[in-house]
């Protein structure tokens, strides 16, 4: 499919849309006369037939959105799959090599769980997977979205479920350029301490660097290891990408390799269905998302070979 | 006030004292221990890179043998050695692998050996956990030291007959080891 193809298919999409709206609204007015007219010649009790109108209304709203699942649901994937395909593949493509996209697919909470890094919460969901290689280091990345169940009372003392999100944003996994052994922590202190399993396992690192040590928490194994791999220049790239990101951001030293979790609250890779194809724009927003995986590899030089080989 | 009440209070004043004295002597009994720990580190780095470049003289050695011989510095690495024979000996190091930089600048074809190159790559590594070592010990020797001039912390390190601990020295050598161009 092409991008005039997926315009006609977006229009398509509204067109049903609003058909779909004129006949919802149609309907509840219809509906609201036929309650009006029996219920206030019946009983003669306006609150009555405020009430019913109402339900009413409810109930035209749930019409209406099963009709609009039935009518445009499949027309709905397909343009999400196809936007993928157009847009968001072919500038994958242009910057990494070996590029491996499944956009409905991510990491499983099995894999992020025996990482470590991050608490998995109550609902896990991960899409946009991506692997492939950039400047010649292997990586994957998927969108992650955890939530934490709670229960909350209300003024009335009526418990009601509410769902916190505890993480929204990407994980990325890069190969690293230095050899270590024990595992090591880096999470900005925004990032709570029981959503970070390490911190009940590793003690806390501290580095000479004290604005470092008041912006993140540093959990080893090893201290040696920490000092190792946090060298001065590094703390600062560390601190610089954080800066620019301006949100919490969590690196993560694992088997020889570098997780790091970017807490933006953003779901990459995305168009919704109803704004405007506008190409530009989009072609924007695409090279902004993969940029974030880029600026890693680039500005924490992460292709600097110098220690990849041991005697 | 009756004698027993006195008693209790002095008996809690003392318990507290006490308690406050143990915590201290902990406290700086930990962070003796946390240097020498990172101090064996900084022994093990230093081995590290002393057979490291030992190798090296031998590939530069094997390379410039039908000329005059370049003299290197010897290294003699023993157990117990001070934080400045540590220094001194960290310095002829740096020496010895400045003379073997000069040395592999006239003959490319040792600077383009594969031997040569791994152990470029091997010497930047071990000087990266050098420098980590030297990191985490010299850490550890501020915080000690802090608590040493720190009152009244000072007073139970005086009566312990601890002392202020020497940093372990970094050069800009050192630091120009890692820009190695491969």
């Amino acid at each position: 499919m092409g991008i005039e193809e997926l315009k006609q298919l977006q229009l398509q999409i509204i067109r049903k849309n609003k058909t779909c709206n004129i006949i919802g609204v149609l309907l509840f007015i219809f509906s609201s006369l036929v309650l009006w007219v029996n219920y206030l010649s019946k009983y003669n009790l306006i609150e009555l037939t405020i009430m019913a109108i109402l339900i009413d209304l409810v109930f035209c709203v749930i019409i209406m959105a099963f009709v609009k699942s039935r009518v445009n649901g499949k027309n709905i994937r397909t343009f999400y799959k196809e936007f993928k395909n157009v847009f968001v593949l072919s500038s994958l493509q242009n910057v990494f090599d070996n590029i491996t996209y499944y956009p409905t697919k991510g990491f499983s909470r099995e894999f992020v769980k025996s990482i470590g890094m991050i608490d998995t919460g109550d609902s896990f969901n991960s899409n946009d997977y991506i692997s492939g290689k950039y400047k010649n280091i292997s990586f994957e990345q998927a969108d992650m979205h955890i939530q934490e169940e709670h229960e909350e009372e209300d003024k009335d003392g009526k418990k009601e479920t509410v769902w916190e999100t505890t993480f929204l944003g990407r994980l990325m996994i890069f190969d690293f350029n230095k050899s270590f052994k024990s595992d090591i922590q880096v999470a900005s202190r925004y990032f709570s301490a029981e959503s970070l399993p390490w911190s009940k396992r590793f003690s806390r690192v501290r580095m000479e660097d004290i604005e470092f040590n008041n912006s993140f928490n540093v959990f080893a194994e090893s201290e040696h290891e920490a000092f190792y791999i946090l060298t001065p220049q590094f703390m600062e790239k560390i601190k610089d990408i954080t800066k620019k990101l301006g949100c919490s951001v969590m690196f993560c030293f694992v088997k020889n390799k570098l997780h790091i979790a970017v807490n933006n609250y953003e779901d990459s890779f995305e168009h919704n269905v109803f704004k405007k194809i506008d190409e530009k724009k989009i072609q924007e927003n695409i090279t902004r998302d993969i940029k974030l995986i880029t600026n890693f590899v680039d500005e924490l030089s992460l292709d600097n070979n110098l220690f990849r080989r041991e005697v | 006030m009756s004698l027993t009440i006195i008693l209790i209070i002095a008996s809690i004043i003392i318990l507290i004292i006490l308690g406050w004295y143990i915590s201290v002597s902990n406290k700086l009994n930990r962070a003796v221990v946390k240097i020498d720990e990172s101090l064996s580190g900084i022994d093990v780095a230093l081995t590290k890179r002393y057979d490291v470049l030992t190798k090296m003289i031998d590939v530069v050695k094997a390379y410039t043998k039908h000329e005059k011989e370049t003299l290197f510095e010897v290294i003699k690495l023993r157990k117990d050695m001070s934080i400045q024979e540590r220094n001194n000996v960290n310095h002829v190091m740096d020496e010895n692998f400045r003379k073997i930089n000069v040395v592999a600048e006239n003959y490319p074809e040792l600077k383009s050996s594969e031997n040569y190159k791994t152990l470029q790559q091997s010497i930047a590594d071990v000087e990266e956990h050098l420098q980590a070592s030297r990191r985490l010990y010299n850490s550890n020797v501020s915080i000690f030291n802090q608590l040493l001039v720190s009152f009244p912390t000072s007073s139970i390190a005086k009566s312990k007959g601890l002392t202020k601990k020497d940093f372990f020295e970094a050069d800009e050598i050192k630091k120009e080891d890692v820009k190695i161009n491969l």
